[in-house]
């Protein structure tokens, strides 16, 4: 088979910059990584010599580890399964014409607008044990009588920092939505409704359906960024009392900028990358699979 | 009652509880920032306060070297921002444009950068900048938060790219112009706003960002917002709150306007962008 | 003004093949339309010769420059697009003269090219009008607009007419017709509606899967169809073929149908006895006889046309229509009797497909 088509050089030139930056900037700290988690480290940042998988054997036998490795799958899927519960139905709410639709959209994107550290200041004052004014507006509605100390106990506090994933990725999450959404065909509703459809029918056979793309972006980009997430944690409760709120993000950050065990931390860096590259390949399988059927589709339409 | 007044009484019924839980802490800021010092302990908690103190916006910008701060974070926002654009629009274009071979395969590297977090870098991140001699500069965080945008631009750009006809640059070609005529006479003027919105944008993140900024800048006059307000809170015995709250409101309250003005042409260019 | 010429050309995209060897000799002033079903290469090769895309392999010149390696705005021809491509951010007037600023004309020259363009497209109302504020169909006239003033060697059209409501189509197509008449600029002009080549063309070129089936006057294709693509493709209602095996008795040759049907052929056929062959008629040439001429059928369908009254009939198995002045009315069902010339029948090879 013969080809006659030159290879274009102008596409690559026109990519190569942005791809030299990412390379350099995202690529070069994996190797480091990589180099860093298997040497001895002193507290200062020194090399002392390749020391083998010996800071992974010694991430594995911490029980610190463990503890926030659990309570990073807590938090992900606690907070992506609910960000997805409620951003279905208020993208659907948002996607429908109503008077006020305008506002509406606006008060529910407002906490993508604001810093997730500005978000967990305000969320940490407001909650303040002694002086918050959640607990002045609980008490002047009489649900409680006493004060609550919502971020002295771990569980506790672990819970309400959830809670507040989960409000700062609902505007995220209902963006797709809404992008999905107004994508969809107008006369596959139409021609549901003179079948005689009913609306959960509708949104049964019709939306979820169609809709199943943009679920499958919302959680993939999502898990990626909750599993990620440091700033709630970190400036809420710093992952305490006593790593009781840690994550493996908070964990990281601790071991490397306060203990200076960089090995350890380098060790758990590589560990999480492999974890979100195994889960994002998974996904481009995924997507790759959900092309191939659509073209597929297409392919049988056209004929 | 028409159905369409009661479809949006239930709806807003609905969404009331979500609103609420929204928009109560920008109420605790607004009422803290404007509260005397001594009104802020006072038990039993409460809304209420004596007087508005305006002054604790003059004080605040004083006593926290706010300026500075802010300062800071425009310069790293703006250099940032134009840059990750100047790098973005070849790359966008060249995706929107040309069928290659390494198409997809920098999509899918774009999509990696995506999943490679900072923070997940962090450690090597700080290493790269000791390195590069960039710690504690503020252009170490102009390089990372271009490349960490850039997937995002690169995405936005050409989703809005590909809904310019190619059509018409090849008119143009046809009359006349040259690659460059074509690309400024036409092609330029017609992706300015898709420019733009995806330029401010891109400014709200690195605005926002927090992870990098805390790790690779070390001392306190070259603080972005973020960190410098997240240094008043943390590992103080005394939190002075109405200054921390009086700096949020500022940090905040511009960037969430033009947000929310903005945040349909998110919805067309991200959504297509991602699935696409 | 000049002549066009492709010699060879070929279209790989990767590694597939697009074009198979495509030669086409365009003389000067000629309107030559390229028709053909879509998909089959025609914007490709049209593209390849405005400049779009580049040629795999062969030549292509105007005149007698080839111009394989020449940018698209170098080549002086000028293309209208299906889709118009007016640049949205510049009025009607900025749309048309955007080539002659390029070419730094003086304003004055511009302006007076521009009214010229206008007068004769009717826009002179419209110049400073964006895109967006026009018709369809003004849209259209605008994209011509663009391409009249450039007094290019060669004007280019894809479709141009296919976004257009059929009745605007038809008026347009005389339009663009009478221009060329006037202007007498050698043109290519691609669609996929066998009518518009009829009537606009000097010469049709049929494509099909990527080569040239035939090349020649609209009326040689009609009467000559060099195999059964081309007559299927041209004509309609299409050309209706029979399938059968030549056989002589001694009223004459004819072919024989299936169903032992017998087809009478013209004595001059030089069709050998026992050769398979597909007999074709058109159904304005299959005439109702009254007496024991041609062959039986039977009615299926009736659709009048307002003109003509449309006859599907069933023969030898194979539907096959019939187009008839004649009001009489017909019953499904019913027996009659279709003759058709033994000059206007058409002969094709059953394996190759080629004309006999
Ligand atoms: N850039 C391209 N890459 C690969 N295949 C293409 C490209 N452009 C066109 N084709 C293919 O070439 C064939 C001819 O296309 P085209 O010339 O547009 O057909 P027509 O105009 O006759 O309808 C089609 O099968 C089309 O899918
Ligand atoms: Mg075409």
């Amino acid at each position: 088979m013969k080809s006659r088509t030159r290879i274009p050089t102008t596409p690559l030139l026109m990519i190569l910059p942005s791809f030299l930056l990412a390379m350099s900037i995202i690529g070069y700290p994996i190797l480091d990584l990589a180099w860093t988690s298997m040497q001895e480290v002193s507290r200062f940042g020194k090399m002392m010599g390749f020391i083998g998988l010996a800071n992974f054997a010694e991430v594995f036998r911490d029980p610190l580890f463990y503890s926030s490795l659990v309570r990073t799958l807590i938090w992900t899927v606690a907070v992506v399964g609910g960000t997805l519960i409620i951003s279905l139905p208020i993208a659907i709410m948002l996607n429908d014409d109503f008077y006020g639709r305008g506002l509406a959209r606006v008060i529910v994107m407002l906490p993508w607008a604001i810093s997730l550290t500005m978000t967990a200041v305000l969320w940490r004052w407001s909650l303040n044990g002694r002086a918050g004014l959640i607990n002045a507006t609980l008490m002047d509605f009489h649900i409680i009588t006493e004060p609550i100390e919502w971020l002295a106990t771990a569980p506790l506090a672990f819970t309400v920092e959830i809670l507040v994933g989960i409000l700062v990725s609902i505007p995220f999450t209902t963006t797709i939505f809404l992008g999905g959404l107004s994508s969809l065909p107008q006369d596959s509703y139409e021609a549901a409704v003179v079948d005689g459809a009913k609306p959960w029918e509708l949104f049964r056979y019709i939306t979820l359906p169609l809709m199943k793309p943009f679920i499958n972006i919302a959680i993939v980009l999502n898990v990626i960024y909750v599993f990620n997430s440091l700033p709630i944690i970190w400036v809420m409760t710093e992952g305490g009392p006593a790593n009781g709120t840690d994550i493996l993000v908070t964990y990281l950050y601790k071991l490397a900028f306060r203990f200076g065990q960089l090995g350890k931390a380098s060790a758990i860096s590589l560990i999480m990358f492999f974890v979100l590259f195994v889960f994002t390949i998974a996904y481009v399988l995924m997507v790759m699979r959900q092309e191939h059927d659509s073209t597929a589709e297409e392919v049988k339409n056209d004929a | 009652m028409t159905p369409k007044l009661k479809k949006s009484l239930l709806y807003w019924l609905l969404l009331s509880p979500l609103c609420v839980v929204i928009l109560l802490p920008f109420g605790v800021m607004f009422v803290t920032a404007l509260r005397p010092r001594d009104e802020l302990f006072v038990y039993p908690p409460t809304w209420t306060f004596s007087e508005f103190r305006w002054e604790n916006f003059v004080e605040m910008w004083v006593k926290t070297n706010f300026g500075g701060a802010l300062l800071n974070s425009l310069y790293v926002s703006l250099t940032s921002t134009i840059i990750a654009i100047v790098l973005s629009i070849p790359a966008a274009y060249a995706l929107s444009r040309y069928r290659f071979s390494g198409k997809g395969l920098y999509r899918n590297f774009l999509l990696m950068t995506q999943m490679m977090s900072p923070i997940v870098l962090v450690l090597g991140l700080f290493r790269l900048m000791v390195h590069l001699n960039l710690v504690n500069s503020l252009n170490s965080l102009v390089v990372t938060y271009v490349a960490f945008n850039m997937a995002f631009t690169i995405w936005m750009l050409q989703s809005y790219f590909n809904t310019i006809p190619r059509e018409l640059e090849e008119a143009s070609w046809i009359d006349g112009a040259t690659s460059f005529t074509s690309l400024v006479k036409i092609f330029l003027p017609l992706a300015v706003p898709a420019m733009v919105v995806t330029a401010i944008f891109t400014f709200i993140n690195s605005w926002n960002e927090f992870v990098l900024a805390l790790t690779l800048i070390r001392s306190q006059n070259d603080y972005t917002l973020p960190v410098q307000i997240f240094s008043q809170v943390a590992g103080r015995y005394q939190v002075e709150w109405h200054h921390v709250m009086a700096a949020t409101v500022l940090a905040t309250v511009p960037v969430a306007i033009v947000f929310s003005w903005l945040q349909r042409y998110l919805i067309r260019g991200m959504a297509l962008g991602a699935v696409k | 003004m000049a002549s066009v010429t492709i010699s060879g050309v070929e279209k790989w995209f990767g590694t597939l093949q697009i074009l198979h060897g495509i030669d086409i000799d365009i003389e000067d002033q000629e309107f030559v339309v390229l028709v053909g079903p879509s998909g089959c290469g025609k914007s490709t090769l049209l593209r390849m010769i405005a400049g779009l895309e580049p040629i795999s392999d062969g030549e292509i010149s105007i005149g007698t420059r080839v111009i394989n390696n020449v940018p698209a705005r170098d080549r002086d021809i000028a293309m209208v697009f299906q889709n118009y491509a007016l640049y949205p951010h510049m009025s009607v007037y900025d749309n048309i003269g955007f080539s002659l600023k390029l070419r730094k004309r003086s304003k004055q020259e511009i302006s007076e090219k521009i009214s010229e363009a206008a007068e004769i497209l009717d826009l002179t109302p419209y110049l400073e009008r964006s895109p967006r504020q026009l018709s369809g169909g003004q849209r259209q006239r605008v994209a011509m607009g663009r391409a009249l003033v450039r007094d290019a060697q060669v004007f280019l059209f894809d479709e141009p007419l296919s976004n257009l409501d059929a009745k605007l189509r038809v008026v347009m197509r005389t339009e663009i017709k009478a221009l060329h008449q006037r202007l007498k600029t050698t043109s290519v002009y691609v669609t996929h509606d066998q009518i518009e080549a009829m009537t606009m063309a000097d010469r049709i070129v049929v494509m099909n899967k990527g080569r040239v089936e035939q090349i020649g006057t609209p009326m040689d294709l009609y009467d000559f169809p060099a195999n059964l693509f081309v007559a299927d493709f041209i004509g309609s209602p299409s050309m209706n073929f029979i399938e059968g095996v030549v056989a002589a008795d001694n009223e004459g040759p004819f072919v024989m149908a299936k169903d032992r049907t017998r087809l009478a052929i013209s004595r001059d056929s030089s069709a050998e006895l026992g050769q398979k062959v597909i007999y074709g008629a058109r159904p304005e040439h299959l005439v109702l006889s009254g007496g024991s001429e041609g062959f039986g059928a039977t009615v299926e369908v009736i659709e009048p046309t307002g003109p003509n009254i449309q006859i599907f009939a069933d023969v030898a198995g194979q539907r096959i229509c019939a187009l008839s002045p004649e009001r009489r009315t017909h019953k499904p069902g019913q027996k009659i009797r279709l003759h058709c010339p033994e000059a206007s029948v058409h002969l094709f090879d059953a394996s190759s497909g080629a004309r006999i």
